[in-house]
Parts: structure tokens; sequence; C-alpha cells
């Protein structure tokens, strides 16, 4: 997991397949990147280029960072996503939640 | 610009495609992937497909395409129909149709949504997601359940009315998905392929940051509409308990959305869009056709709602007021008048019978029958034009066809044109354009190769095509022809095999033939890869169902790396053509004049004669055989019975010879009465008479009687006239009569073939006898051949292991052998097939060919033969027995004459004589010979006995009474060993008689013969120098 901070924005680059074998890790890691910032951003950007698989763990990892930005009024956006991923928050009516299609 | 003659045709031929396949669409749920309803869809998008993309109607061919695409899956029963598909193709026909009313701004249509829900039916999951939803009824309460969803009126109109249910479907993400080992990804696709989620109400609230991820079990709802009939089914298939699947109940559904369902179907197309059109411009001016048939149905399609498609409305064009010049009317009215005028005439004829007898008494009315009757006449004739087009009208279209395809293709091909004034019916004219363009797309596509391949075949880079139409036996053929690649038979039974069209017995059955007809099956295609151009294995079965369907036939002609032809014969069904009205057994025919020559009147001096049991006529110095039209329809003659006929022949010599001309073939038909030349309408004759072969259709004359369309090809057949045979004895009659019997110069030959290509001839007189025989009879000794033949060992020889001729690649079962006559030891010929005898003049060419056992050739009956000298033959196979004597030159100095009838034989003592003597003169008969002893001086004279016009023993009788002549010895030959003529010959004067041919024999007779005469001999030797 690599991040960034540039122009206020927070960009998170998951780089493995998000599954309940690392959900606790990942957490643990972006738990850390927001308690540890002070001003210096108000939007994440996840970046999920190459990740092919979410479980359903994952995609509770993935709501858990939603509901941290909603209620600090952050802007949350994810970027980058295969077409399965795609296709599965599609599914689940989160494309538009998770700002997707947005560029 | 496109030219706009081609653009109407292409507007009806596709609207025509539309209506024919609307009907199959609204069937295509019930249907089989291989039914004849699927494939009547995927030909009428192909067409339209393939027209619409050679005029650059782009939008119209992409649709089209798409539609295609989903059909060939189909087709191939890879993708099974649906309601859903009967919808969307509903509506993409009325899209269609929409474009096609109007293709130069079809472009300004959209058709994106169209093509999305049609690739949709290929892979399902998206469609319909951007589509409108239309009102729904607001007061009708839905399920709770239901509430939590953001319902797409149109996706559940969709569903329900394909007969789907719809659940809602409560899930756990951890105990559902992850306990079972799963992702969610593979759980939703798995069951996604089973049903459609409409929508997801995900319900995460209870995740209220990162601390709650890793025990939290979201739980989620679905709402999934599948065909799966019950609820248990549901909880099966995403392996959940029973008590979180809830099916939702269809008619509250109905009842929300505000509509019967049933309705709903056609709602769903975008005919309201065209209909809103049609309703705005019907204002304006007429329905520009009318399309009895096909509109017929469309009218009861009820309930048609608006939909606001104001954008779609205002970017619609105004329609092209071209169409009142013309009025579309469908074919069975047109039939229906073309009959009713007909029973018209029939009527006007009868008026005016009783009016010639009792007419006279109203005052008046001959003046209006006569109106009536002009009127009629005009009146029939007009319904038949109506009916007519030339065939210019389609072949025009190719021309653009072939060049566009060229440039597509990058091929460079010439299309050449002929018979486009060959007229034919409407609807057949309008039945052959699918079929024709078919072909020539093919021709372009799969039969010219590229030029850069012509070239390395040698051939030049501009590949050509031809089309052509001719009316050819009663019939019309039409021919496609190309100099390309031509039809791999093997190739095209292999793929036949590899898609299980065809048992690999039933491939090897298959002669060449019948394996171009492979081409012919619904879904066989020969191109390696499918292009927009053809490929689809569409063309060829619809060709064939087409020309079918006309009463025609197709036929596919090929030779591999030369080209190919593909002809469509069509019936003259309904077509009107010239022809002769004849009588023969006091019934009446047509003959279409077509194929009459002339007609010559029997009696007099013309004659007809009989050869070999044909009766024929001598006509301009040529034979005409004969069929008498009576006999081969075993017609009752009233006035004569046949036995009458054979004792009387003068009888045989009344009526008229129709001289009829069949690919390029003659022979004379006899009638007994001729009547008039008349422009008959074809009728289609009833199965009963068609088995009869001998008959192309019925007509309707002008007097109301019915008359038989005679097919002279059927007649000739029907009569088992060979015209190859009949050919050939008329020409050795004809040489026999014209030129050798006068000259005395024609040979008996025997033509046969051994083995090779070669025909070889041999001559008769030196024939023995000819053996079947098996090949098994043939015994190896050493390295010879033996036959037993009663008694005695027989050697044999193959022609080409001692002459200069082609290697056989097999040898037949069944053979013949040849025993030779007139040779010391026969030594027998092995045929393997015996072509004919003939009597012909020959001229022999020493030239050309040449070789151990080959005299020469020449041409008989139009083949080349290779004429054979056995004694040169025998003397290679063995030169032991048939040894040259050893000749002296003491003879060198000497000049004799050689008189022979038989240019075989002439050339062959010819040949032996010139290795003896100094000169050898020849003289083709006794009277040429005569004139030669008289101008010249001569040691000794051969002579053959049996010479035509004066013979041999005559010469001799001459010779001994002339002073100059009397002491030059004569030898007498023959090839028969009859006694009389050694008797005959040495009572003449001749000094000695012998068989011809022994060449020891002649060597010692001549030395025999010298030896007494010798003195003689050095004195007028002297004398003569």
């Amino acid at each position: 997991m690599k991040h960034e901070i540039s122009d206020r924005k927070l960009s998170i680059v998951v780089e493995d397949n998000i599954l309940s074998t690392n959900v606790e890790s990942l957490s643990t890691s972006f738990k850390e990147l927001l308690n540890s910032s002070g001003d210096e951003f108000n939007q994440i950007i996840l970046d999920l280029e190459g990740i092919d698989t979410i479980d359903s763990q994952g995609l509770n990892l993935l709501i858990g960072l939603f509901q941290e930005c909603k209620n600090k009024k952050w802007g949350f956006r994810v970027t980058n996503c295969t077409e399965n991923v795609k296709w599965l928050f599609s599914i689940f009516k989160l494309t538009e939640v998770f700002g997707v299609n947005q560029s | 610009m496109v030219d706009d003659e081609l653009i109407d045709i292409f507007i009806q031929e596709s609207k025509e495609h539309l209506d024919a396949l609307e009907p199959e669409i609204l069937e295509l749920e019930n249907a089989s992937s291989d039914s004849e309803g699927v494939n009547t869809i995927f030909r009428g998008v192909h067409s339209i497909k393939g027209s619409s993309g050679f005029f650059g109607f782009d939008q119209i061919a992409k649709l089209s395409h798409v539609m295609e695409n989903v059909m060939a899956l189909v087709r191939e029963g890879d993708l099974a129909p649906t309601k859903m598909m009967v919808d969307v193709f509903l509506e993409c026909t009325d899209k269609l149709k929409l474009m096609i009313d109007d293709p130069q701004n079809s472009g300004s249509i959209p058709i994106d949504d169209d093509v999305v829900r049609l690739e949709a039916l290929i892979t399902p999951g998206e469609e319909g997601a951007e589509a409108p939803g239309p009102k729904v009824n607001q007061s009708v309460e839905l399920p709770k359940s239901m509430k939590r969803f953001v319902l797409d009126p149109l996706l559940i109109k969709n569903a329900i009315s394909h007969g789907h249910l719809v659940f809602v479907v409560e899930l756990y993400m951890n105990k559902d998905i992850k306990d079972h080992g799963k992702t969610p990804y593979d759980y939703f696709k798995e069951i996604e392929s089973l049903g459609e989620f409409l929508d997801a109400a995900f319900d995460f609230s209870s995740i209220r940051g990162l601390d709650d991820v890793m025990d939290t079990d979201l739980m989620v709802h679905f709402l999934f509409t599948t065909v799966m009939g019950s609820p248990d089914m549901i909880t099966s298939v995403f392996d959940i308990p029973a008590d979180q699947v809830e099916e939702i109940d269809v008619g509250v559904l109905k009842e929300w959305l505000g509509t019967d369902p049933s309705k709903v179907e056609p709602e769903s197309r975008s005919e309201e869009v065209f209909l809103e059109v049609v309703e705005d411009d019907a204002k304006k001016e007429t329905e520009p056709a009318i399309e009895a048939e096909a509109e017929a149905p469309k009218k009861e399609t009820p309930a048609v709602v608006k939909k606001e498609t104001k954008d779609q409305q205002a970017k619609t064009p105004v329609r092209t007021k071209k169409a009142d010049e013309t009025i579309r009317v469908s074919v069975s009215l047109l039939d229906d008048m073309m009959n009713l005028a007909g029973e018209m005439v029939l009527s006007r004829n009868q008026l005016i019978r009783i009016a010639e007898k009792s007419g006279q008494e109203v005052s008046g009315l001959q003046g209006v029958i006569q109106n009536m009757n002009l009127v009629t006449s005009e009146m029939h004739e007009r319904v038949m034009q109506t009916r007519l087009q030339p065939l210019g009208i389609i072949f025009s279209k190719f021309n653009r066809i072939i060049r566009d395809l060229s440039n597509k293709l990058s091929k460079e091909i010439k299309l050449d044109i002929e018979g486009e004034d060959v007229e034919l019916d409407k609807s057949i004219i309008e039945s052959l354009s699918d079929p024709l363009t078919h072909l020539i797309r093919n021709t372009a596509d799969h039969g010219i190769e590229p030029p850069d391949e012509r070239e390395a075949a040698g051939k030049p880079r501009i590949g050509s095509a031809r089309l052509t139409a001719k009316h050819v036996g009663g019939q019309v053929m039409i021919q496609i022809s190309d100099d390309g690649r031509g039809i791999d038979a093997e190739k095209l039974k292999r793929k036949a095999i590899d898609k299980g069209l065809l048992t690999p017995e039933e491939a090897d059955a298959m002669s060449e033939r019948q394996a171009f007809s492979i081409i012919f099956l619904p879904g066989f295609s020969t191109a390696e890869q499918v292009s927009d151009v053809s490929g689809r294995g569409v063309g060829m079965d619809v060709v064939r169902t087409n020309i079918e369907k006309l009463g025609g036939f197709i036929d596919i002609d090929s030779e591999l790396g030369r080209g190919t032809t593909i002809s469509l014969r069509l019936p003259l069904t309904l077509a009107i053509i010239p022809a002769m009205i004849v009588g023969a057994g006091g019934l009446r025919y047509a003959i279409p004049q077509v194929n009459l020559e002339e007609v010559v009147r029997l009696g007099g001096r013309n004659k007809t004669e009989r050869i070999r049991g044909t009766r024929v006529l001598r006509l301009r110095d040529s034979l005409l055989t004969l069929l008498d039209l009576s006999d081969v329809l075993e017609l009752e003659n009233n006035e004569t019975t046949n036995e009458e006929k054979v004792e009387d022949e003068e009888v045989e010599d009344e009526g008229y010879v129709l001289v009829l001309n069949l690919d390029n073939h003659q022979y004379g038909l006899v009638v007994n009465e001729l009547f008039d030349s008349e422009e008959i309408a074809v009728k289609p004759i009833s199965t009963f008479f068609k088995e009869a072969g001998c008959y192309s259709g019925v007509t309707i004359m002008g007097d109301g009687r019915v008359a038989m369309i005679l097919d002279i090809a059927g007649i000739a057949d029907l009569a088992k006239l060979d015209f190859e045979s009949i050919e050939n004895a008329a020409t050795s009659y004809e040489t026999e009569e014209l030129s050798g019997l006068e000259t005395g110069d024609s040979e008996s030959l025997l033509l046969f073939r051994n083995e090779g290509f070669e025909l070889f001839a041999i001559n008769l007189s030196t024939v023995a006898r000819i053996e079947k025989i098996s090949a098994q009879d043939i015994e190896n000794v050493g390295k010879g051949e033996y036959l037993n033949l009663g008694g005695k060992s027989i050697q044999l020889i193959r022609m080409h292991d001692h002459m200069p001729v082609a290697q056989p690649e097999s040898s037949p079962e069944e053979l013949y052998v040849l025993i030779p006559k007139l040779v010391r030891k026969p030594i027998g010929i092995i045929a393997t097939q015996i072509v004919d005898t003939v009597q012909t003049v020959v001229e022999l060419d020493k030239e050309t060919i040449t070789g151990t056992g080959i005299l020469g050739s020449t041409f008989i009956n139009e083949s080349l033969v290779l004429v054979v000298d056995i004694y040169n033959l025998f003397e290679s196979v063995d030169p032991e027995l048939y040894q040259v004597p050893h000749l002296d030159d003491k003879y060198q100095s000497l000049k004799v004459l050689l008189v022979e009838n038989n240019i075989f034989f002439r050339n062959v003592q010819q040949q032996f004589l010139t290795q003896i003597f100094g000169t050898v003169v020849t003289a083709r008969n006794g009277v040429e010979a005569w004139e030669k002893l008289n101008d010249d001086n001569f040691h000794m004279v051969f002579t053959e006995v049996e010479l035509s016009d004066m013979d041999g023993m005559e010469l001799t009788r001459r010779m001994r009474a002339t002073d100059k002549l009397k002491h030059i010895p004569v030898i007498a030959t023959a090839s028969r060993n009859e006694g009389v003529y050694a008797t005959l010959s040495l009572e003449k004067g001749a000094d000695r008689f012998m068989m011809k041919f022994d060449k020891q024999k002649t060597y010692q007779t001549i030395q025999e013969v010298f030896d007494t005469r010798t003195p003689l001999l050095a004195a007028d030797s002297i004398a003569a120098e």
C-alpha cells in the first residue's frame, strides 16, 4: 500500500486484492493515515488499479472507509477500477456511492 | 451520388424483407434453431445489411448487422429465442423501417439504444438500464419489501411481460457468501446467468467506520427476476434459507404498471414513432404504397401508446412524395386479373360465335361485339404487360455491386452482362434479385482470387465475371460464371463432415458434381473468415430456396483453378413467349419460337429417308434426324394406324418438319398441321403433366383453347435421341455418300482406347476378331502377358509398352483383345474400350505424330486418332518372328507402281517397298494407275485386286493387251484370302497373287518374279533408260 498527499487529497494505492486475510492490516493502516492527518487533506482517493478480487470483508473495509470520510465530511472516491470490480459495485449499486465513474 | 432508381429498389426490397420477417419474429419464441423462420429472419437482415452497406447507409447496416449476429447465434443453437428477443427485434424492425423509408437521412435516427439492447441479448445484464420508464399507477400499493428499491417500471414491465417472476432476496455478505467460500463476484456472476438483478438495497449503516469492518455481517436486498418458477429454486440457487426469499405478486406489479402486460409488448416497440410520422404526413399525402397483403396484419396491432420522443420526432425526416407515381399492387391481384382477362377472352369468343349464327337479328350488335373484341384483346395484353419486366432492372445494380466489392476486397473484377432485355414475369424478377445478389457477391468474394494470386496462377490480374440471360429450350437460363479459383469438391466434403452436415460415408459416395451441391446446405459457408460481404453460409441456401420456389433449378459446374459457372434455369411460368402453334394427332401444341430454326413442308423434293432405322431429312447437304410428334407422344393418329404407315411410305411424307435447335444440336419434329405463331402466356402445368417430361407449360390461346407447350429438350429425351451417335452416323453416312464411295478411298476403321486417353484406329480388315476378357484371364509368363484362347496361347501387348503414348494410371477389370489377321503369328492388342467403327476417308498426317507402331494421325469426328501400323508394332514386339528380311539393294535403281485404294495399306506397303525399290509411285485406283502407267515407265506393278472403278484384274488385262505395258510384272494383292481372286488375277495375266503384309513373302515373291523374268526386266530396264 502506498499513499501520497497532494492538493489536500490523500491518494491511497492498494496494491493487493482486498480479502479477509489482509483486511485487518489494511484497516489498521487506513486508521493510522486518517489519525495522523491534521488538516492536510479533506478528500480520500482510493486507487484500486490492478485489483481483481474484493471479498465480503473487503467490501466491508471499503464501506468502513467511506463511512469514516462521511463522518468527517471528507470526500471519498474510488478510481482505476478493473471491469470485475466495476461490475461488482454495479450489482450492489455502489457505483454512484463510490464515485467510480468520476474522473 | 447513388442512383435514385437503385435506392428505390433497395427501399422496396428491404421493405419486403421486413414485411416477410415480421411474422417470423412473432413466432420466434416457439421456433427451433433450425426452423425456416429463423432462417428467414436471418436472411432478411443479412440482405438488408448487405444492400445498405453497399449504399453506405451505415446506421441501417449497423443495426441489421447486430440483428444478424443475434440470429446467427440463434441459428447455431447457441442462443435461445426469448420474449425479450422478440420485443427487441420487433422494435429494431420498426427502427429499420423508419430508416429505410428515407435511407438518405437514416443517419439522423438514433440506434444506439437498440444496438445496446440487441447486444444485451447476447450478453445479458446491461439491457434497458437507460430506457426511460413509462408512467406507473401510483395509487397501487406495492409490497413493503419492494419499497426499499428504486423501481424501473420499464425493466419490470419487460420482465413480467416475458413471464418472469419477481423475487426479493435477502443476503448476508458473510453468512451467505463468504462462509460458503465464495467471493461476491463469483457468487453473483453465477446467479446472474439465471436471471437479472433489477436493483439492490444495501443498508450499510451498521458499519459506522473502520472499527466495524471486521465483525459486521452486512445485509443486502436484491430485486431479482427470473424465469425460474418457484421460490424453492431461488433458495437453492442463492444457497440461502427459504425465509430470505419473498416472491412478489406479479398481478400487483401489473396493476402498478397500469397496463395489461399482454398489450405492453407491442407498445414497447418504437412503432409509435413510425405511426406518428405517418399520421402527420397522412394529412399531406396519400399513403404511398398499397401493400394489401403485407400491411393487413399490422392494422390489427392494438393500443399504440404515444411516447414522448420529441427529439426523434424532430429529427425524423418527412417522407418523399415520389411514391404516387406508382402503385404497388399485390401479385395475387395481378394473378386474378390475368385469369379474369383470360376468362373474358373465352367469353368474348363464345359471344362472337353466337353472334355469327344469330346476331344478325339484333341491329348494332355486330359493332358492339367488334368493339368489345378489340378492347378485350387490348386489355388482355395490358394485363400481361403489367407483369413483365426486363431482367436489366436487376442486372443493372450488379455492376455497382461488383465495383464496390472490388474496392472492398482489393480485387480487380470485370463484369460482363448479357441478356438484359430478356423479359420475365415481375414476380420472378423480384424473387431473383436476392439470389443473384448473393451469387454475384459470392463470385466476387470467394470465386475470383486477389490479383496477386491470379498472377501467380498465370491468369490476368483482372478477374472476369459474366452474367448472362437467354432463352434456352423454353426456359430462361441465367448464368453467372467466373474465371476464378473454382470449387474444391474435396474441401467441401471435409467441411461438411466437420460441420456434421454429412457422414464420411455419404461424402465418399458423392460425385464431384454432387459435392458442389453441399454449398446449398443451410449453415454451410466456405469462407475461412466471416466477412460482412458474405461467408455466413446464407447466400447459397437462399439462392436454392428461392429458385426452387420459382420452380427452377440451380446447377454448379466448376473446375478447380479454372472457374465456376452457376446456372439458374427458370421455367417460363408466367412469362410470355412467342410460340408456333402446331397440330399433331388432332391436338394443338405450342413450340417456343426461340427453339425454332425453320419449317420445312414435307413432300415433293423434301422426302424423308431412313438410315439405320432413323428417319432423316436431307436438308441442304446435311442430314436432319426426324421425330414424329405423334409417335413421341404416342398420340393416336386419326387418319392412319401405325402399321399402315410403315407399309405406305408416302403417308410419312406429309406434314411439316420443324427444325429445332437444342444446345447446338438440331433435330426435326414432324407435325401434321401448322397454325399460327402467337404470343402466349405460359401457365404452370400440374404435376401430373410435369412427370411426362415433354411439356414445359400450358397456355390458353387467343381463341380460348388450351395448348400444351412442348419442352423440346424433353421430347428429345423422351425419344432417346442421342445426338452424338446420330451425328456420327450421319457423318459417316454422308462421308460414304458424298466422298467415300466416289473416290473409293474410304477406310473401315475400328476406334479403340487402350488404357490411356489416346484414341487409336486400326484397319478393320486387319482384325480377325475381338475378344472380351477379364483382367484375371491374363497370365504372366516371364515379362510377357499371355492369354489362353481356344487352347492356344497368344501373346498380348499393351500399346503404351511399345508406343510413345502416355502410361495409364490404372487398368480396368474388363478388357478387350483385338486379334489381328494377315500376320504370321497373331499378337493380341489389349484395348480397354471399343469406341466405334467408322467408314471414313482418312487424311493421314504422317509428320505430326510419329513413332513405333504409329502410321500417322488423323481427325475422325473432330477427335485426334492415332492410326496403328500393326506390322511395325509387331516387329518391335517380336523382332525375331517379324524380322525384316535382309534386303538387297540390287533393285534400288528400279521404279514400281503401287495401286492401293486403302490409305492404311498404301502407306504400310509404300514404306516397305521403298526399302527395296528406288522409287515407289502410288495410285489410289485403277484409272489413276492406268494414266500413270501410260505416262511413265515402271519395272513392276503391285495392285490391289479390289478397286472401286477399275479393279486390279481389269488393270492387268488392259496392261497385257497393250504392247508398251504387257511385259511389266504384275503382283496382285488382296487383304482377303479369296481363292477366286488368285485364279482370276492369274488368268488375267498377273505374275503372282499374294496376301498383303507379309514382308518376307513379299520380298521373296519379288525376287522370284524378277528371277524368272530377269531378261525381260534387263531389256526393259535398258529400254526405259
